[in-house]
């Protein structure tokens, strides 16, 4: 009788073993499969981005041309189209370079040509040419360094990507006149870049959406500016690809400082 | 449907420790019969990392262990527990090498296997579906609690070329008919080619066409060899 009983549960074991593996094999298999799409949308994407980016280039560069060198003789509404024009093509030509970076980091072809580089410099020539933008909003963008110069091991245009992506963010979600602060902290083995705003804050729900490619958080700029929603995903694996990490504080109402990390040395 | 050709209560053991991985085998069964299935995925891991491949780990490793496993329970010198044991320590061990597994470039032929209800004989034929796998297949698995109409529908979806249907008692032999009967009996689906296998028909190698089946493999080279023959 024990024995029989014994059987029936080794049986039962096994059926459930057995269904077990079968899903197992299942999910592996399905991941796998998943891979090979996510390569070829890489491929695709960035074939297409890279067909789209020249004959964007030169939309935006001619619009440039016609406002600067027809804008008078336009009437105000012809000016106008010439202005959206412009700003719609800068639009898109950022949209299809996040696009090309993001199909080049998933492909895993993230590439850091790195030197010792002076951050402090960087971090000057980033608030310089975001503060200029950000006149537009009437906004201070300031550098607080503490008087520390250290030298960072680095890609100096990837992190300056991140320094533009970063506070250009700060501004767009911010109000009017409500100052940007760019904080630079060094201890014995990384420096610790953080980027303060006054704006409105980023609710809990959508902080776990901030960092992932082509999503979409309930936090629009204060004056329509428009976002792609990749530049996030790229800044965070550039932060990464040199070591460092990424994360931040917000407060709906109150701002955000993200921060980023990178290893010296 | 088995890998190789296994005598039923057979007296020798099926690991030789100078067949191909022969000593590789005997190290594994020994872990697994030690109840140290760690030591068991070393092993295979271990040979991994040296070079060896997974369809050889497959045929000179889980097979004759497998084998050696299904011998010792017969002749009683290990019990049903220990039995049990063995194989789902080697069903877990084979599923860490399924990334290895879903790379390989494929062929455009599908195959879709399955035990019959209740068959708990199940891992050779899961073998055979992932070395197919490893051919350049696309294999769906479908154990041994899908029923025939799910399995029909699981054909058409999949545009499989190949049934592979494996069954081990004579108990069984009715369901593998209302299988087949049911495939044939799709329109969508009658063409696809029905191989059998397994100890049932091992036992009875006619029966399988008896009951309309179009071939009977013995082992996984033969299920692919004739898969590759039928749809020539």
């Amino acid at each position: 009788m024990d024995a029989t009983l014994d059987r029936r549960h080794y049986d039962n074991l096994s059926r459930i073993n057995n269904e077990f593996a079968t899903l197992q094999r299942e999910l592996v298999k399905t991941n796998a499969e998943l891979a090979i799409l996510n390569e070829h949308k890489n491929r695709v994407l960035g074939m297409a981005a890279h067909d789209l980016r020249n004959p964007l280039g030169a939309i935006h560069s001619y619009a440039g041309f016609l406002e600067e060198e027809a804008g008078a003789s336009l009437s105000p509404e012809h000016r106008e189209f010439v202005t959206t024009i412009k700003d719609l093509s800068e639009f898109v030509l950022r949209m299809v370079t996040d696009l090309l970076d993001v199909s080049a980091i998933e492909a895993g072809r993230l590439r850091l040509d790195r030197a010792p580089t002076d951050l402090v410099e960087l971090l000057l020539r980033s608030v310089k040419l975001n503060g200029v933008l950000a006149t537009r909003k009437d906004i201070a963008v300031t550098l607080e360094s503490g008087g520390a110069r250290p030298m960072v091991n680095l890609d100096g245009g990837k992190i300056e990507q991140v320094l533009n992506n970063l506070i250009g963010n700060a501004v767009a979600f911010s109000h009017r006149h409500r100052p940007v602060a760019v904080r630079l902290g060094v201890d014995e083995s990384t420096v610790t870049v953080a980027v303060e705003d006054h704006g409105q804050g980023i609710p809990a729900a959508d902080v776990p959406l901030l960092f992932k490619p082509f999503s979409r958080t309930s936090v629009r700029g204060t004056e329509g500016e428009q976002s792609t929603g990749l530049g996030l995903a790229i800044v965070r694996n550039i932060v990464e690809g040199h070591g460092g990490r990424i994360w931040l504080d917000s407060q709906v109402g109150v701002g955000s400082t993200f921060f980023f990390t990178l290893p010296l040395g | 449907m088995m890998l190789s050709n296994c005598v039923p209560g057979s007296s020798h053991s099926y690991l030789a420790g100078d067949a191909l991985h022969g000593q590789l085998a005997q190290l594994y069964l020994t872990a697994l019969m030690q109840g140290d299935r760690p030591a068991a995925g070393r092993a295979v891991h271990g040979a991994l990392e040296r070079g060896v491949s997974v369809p050889e780990l497959y045929r000179y490793v889980f097979e004759p262990a497998q084998y050696e496993v299904g011998r010792l329970w017969e002749t009683r010198e290990i019990n049903v527990a220990q039995e049990h044991y063995c194989t789902a320590a080697t069903q877990m061990i084979m599923s860490e090498l399924y990334p290895h597994i879903f790379t390989s470039q494929k062929s455009g032929r599908t195959l879709v296997s399955t035990c019959v209800s209740g068959d708990l004989h199940e891992i050779g034929l899961r073998m055979v579906t992932d070395l197919f796998e490893m051919a350049g297949w696309n294999t769906f698995y479908l154990g041994a609690n899908t029923p025939a109409d799910a399995v029909v529908e699981t054909l058409v979806g999949r545009h499989a070329d190949v049934l592979a249907i494996s069954a081990t008692i004579a108990h069984h032999q009715k369901q593998v008919v209302a299988l087949i009967d049911a495939v044939r009996a799709s329109a969508a689906a009658r063409h696809v080619k029905i191989l059998v296998g397994g100890y049932l028909f091992r036992a009875n190698p006619e029966l399988g066409h008896t009951i309309g089946a179009d071939g009977v493999a013995v082992n996984a080279h033969d299920a692919m060899a004739l898969a590759d023959q039928l749809l020539a």
